[in-house]
């Protein structure tokens, strides 16, 4: 399976790109967050703080200070990689008044099917070159061209359905085999040959950090805090300085904070492991008893009357697999904030709790959402989700280094 | 190609594949210290296993099986013969049936500590909401309840224990296990939604330095019985329920 090796490179070289993002308008931006990303417009409206959220520190830090850290999403392989090259037969047009018949022609013959971001037809981009334009033909087949020389141009076009008057004799050129999915990837491509790129404007602005307004930053940086906090609380106590939390982002209510518990007698439980716990707990049902580990707590909001929640509800696009209290199935639309990266079981217990998005402070070094794996970018698997890194990463790595 | 299509396209219409159909294994089933010492006695609780995946075809491995199937296998900490491995996944596939004759997600799931049944596991993802309750993660709280009541080292024990469950375990569970450092697993169908033993990751037998220790599989017991139990529940599934837009023809791991 693709996803079993990886390099552990994540996708921040992205970041220095230099992206249009900024052209795009402010209303665009606007449609955009609210096709596809509901909760974070909603979530701006009429917000009452909740109990435990630090509204003045919020305030405070909104106006004073910067944001000391960037954020990182943790894209699929296919959006990080580089660009891989095929090579193609391109042929000179030395006619240019003939160049739409002979793509029309030749596009009979080879299609490109499952080509389709490549362009037919590109200008010369050496001006001394003597022919004005060249066009592609058809992807070569690898290996053959060295052992049997590079085919002519009736041997390509065989059987007389292209005139090939005013073509010139074909070469091979390198040319991108999948469409871009970034705008890195489409700048690298489109250096090889000219490739069409339907932009993914969310992709962008969350590579280009553009995806989180000042005040969201606050508010996550708010949530960490506090996943550091428990990390510090379980680390006096002799756990592993790894510390979470789980938000309701259509609330904003913290619903659960734990630290990692991990011991002789239950080295399981790590921090998300005891989080998916604890919002079990919110929700009336859940396996362990934390009374030990008076920081691993439960928010009272997460047994909220399901009436209010249901009208929090009103104004999203999300749909809760609902139960018969009126609380989403499990973890459904739920953010984890966790100081260090989960490990692979943590990971597929996160799929398997449906969450929506988990942001980490630090890698790790058998991390399963970036390092080793990315389980959340998995198309086999039946839920994906996104992954945030960088939040406090300064502190959160210095958690780990000091225990 | 996007990070997520957050509030546009979500899982909901997806039956619930951490989710046993509702009225499924209710009550208080005993989550104690059980022990078995004969794997073909009688007296079992019913329905006390279920892991559960639905799998889309029974065990490509069958090959990979027949040198294993008469020889003793010895993975670090553990040697078992054929017909151990015979009478255990044969009472693991009792348990399944059981299982699913009792409404329940056929999944028989059992940890064997020299030669006596340390755990039981069944899902427990329905009456806890908690989606890690599979039946492995059950049974690991189970050994690890053993250890204490016992006072035993839960390495040591580990070390020394072998998983007989009736469906792939899933990569959660497969990197639980790993941590446990369990040496040996031997298990009937995949788990093509969700396993964690070759089906979707090698999580088994990954070069992960810091989860654990590898282990060895043996799959493919009786894999087709336990595809077959595994389509029938889900067949006979609330038929009222929006059909799965992905891989309708699989199942899923509970």
């Amino acid at each position: 399976m693709d996803g079993s090796k990886q390099i552990p490179g994540m996708c921040i070289t992205v970041l220095l790109l230099s992206v249009k993002c900024k052209e795009v308008s402010s209303r665009e931006k606007c449609q955009e967050s609210k096709s596809l990303r509901p909760t974070i417009s909603v979530k701006k409206m009429d917000r009452v703080l909740c109990p435990g959220e630090h509204g003045e520190e919020n305030g405070s830090v909104m106006e004073h200070k910067t944001i000391p850290w960037q954020i990182f999403p943790v894209l699929s392989d296919q959006q990080s990689q580089g660009v891989e090259l095929v090579l193609a037969y391109a042929v000179p047009i030395l006619d240019k008044k003939k160049t739409s018949r002979l793509v029309k022609e030749i596009s009979a013959v080879y299609p490109l099917e499952g080509q389709q971001h490549l362009k037919r037809v590109r200008a010369c981009t050496d001006k001394a070159s003597p022919h004005p334009l060249e066009m592609l033909i058809c992807l070569a087949k690898p290996g053959k061209e060295k052992a049997e020389g590079l085919h002519t141009l009736s041997e390509l076009l065989p059987d007389k359905q292209v005139d090939c008057c005013g073509l010139g004799e074909p070469f091979l050129v390198h040319v991108p085999a999948h469409p871009p999915l970034t705008r890195m990837q489409f700048e690298e491509a489109k250096f090889h040959w000219p490739t069409a790129f339907h932009e993914d404007k969310y992709v962008t602005s969350a590579l280009t950090g553009h995806l989180f307004s000042k005040e969201e930053k606050v508010k996550m940086q708010t949530y960490m805090k506090q996943a550091i906090w428990a990390a510090q609380q379980g680390a006096e106590k002799g756990m592993k300085a790894i510390g979470a939390v789980v938000v309701d982002p259509a609330t904003e209510a913290v619903l659960a904070v734990g630290h990692d518990c991990r011991s002789s007698s239950n080295p399981l439980l790590h921090a998300t492991m005891v989080c998916i716990d604890l919002v079990a707990q919110g929700q009336g049902r859940g396996t362990y008893n934390f009374k030990s580990h008076p920081a691993c707590s439960v928010s009272s909001l997460g047994n909220r009357d399901p009436s209010a929640s249901k009208a929090i509800r009103a104004g999203t696009v999300r749909k809760f697999e609902s139960r018969d209290n009126g609380l989403p199935y499990i973890c459904t639309g739920y953010e984890l904030y966790i100081t260090s990266e989960p490990c692979v079981m943590c990971a597929m217990a996160l799929v398997h709790s449906r969450i929506q998005r988990v942001f980490y402070g630090t890698a790790s070094p058998d991390g399963a959402l970036g390092t080793k794996y990315k389980i959340h970018t998995r198309q086999d698997l039946n839920h994906r989700f996104e992954v945030f890194r960088g939040i406090l990463e300064d502190q959160c790595c210095s958690l780990i280094k000091d225990s | 190609m996007r990070l997520l299509r957050a509030g546009k396209q979500r899982p909901s219409r997806i039956r619930s594949p951490v989710c046993p159909p509702s009225g499924s294994s209710p009550g208080n089933s005993s989550c104690g210290p059980l022990t078995f010492r004969c794997p073909l006695s009688s007296a079992w609780l019913p329905a006390c296993a279920c892991s559960a995946a639905l799998v889309s075809r029974a065990s490509s491995c069958g090959s990979g099986m027949e040198e294993t199937t008469t020889a003793a296998v010895a993975a670090r900490g553990v040697s078992v013969s054929a017909e151990e491995r015979e009478a255990w996944m044969e009472k693991a596939m009792h348990m399944a049936k059981e299982a699913l004759e009792n409404g329940e997600v056929p999944v028989g799931c059992l940890m064997v500590y020299n030669n006596e049944v340390l755990a039981k596991g069944r899902n427990e993802v329905n009456q806890t909401k908690n989606a890690t309750r599979h039946a492995e993660m059950v049974a690991i709280d189970q050994v690890l309840e053993w250890c204490h009541h016992c006072g035993r080292t839960p390495t040591e024990v580990f070390e020394h224990t072998v998983l007989y469950v009736t469906v792939e375990p899933c990569i959660m569970c497969a990197a639980a296990l790993r941590l446990m450092k369990i040496p040996l697993v031997v298990y009937g169908c995949q788990n093509e939604r969700f396993g964690g033993c070759g089906s979707v990751l090698d999580i088994a037998s990954a070069d992960l330095p810091n989860t654990g220790t590898p282990f060895k599989c043996i799959p493919g017991y009786r894999a087709e019985e336990a595809v077959e139990m595994l389509k029938t529940f889900y067949k006979q599934e609330n038929p009222n329920a929006p059909k799965s837009k992905v891989r309708k023809k699989e199942g899923h791991k509970c």
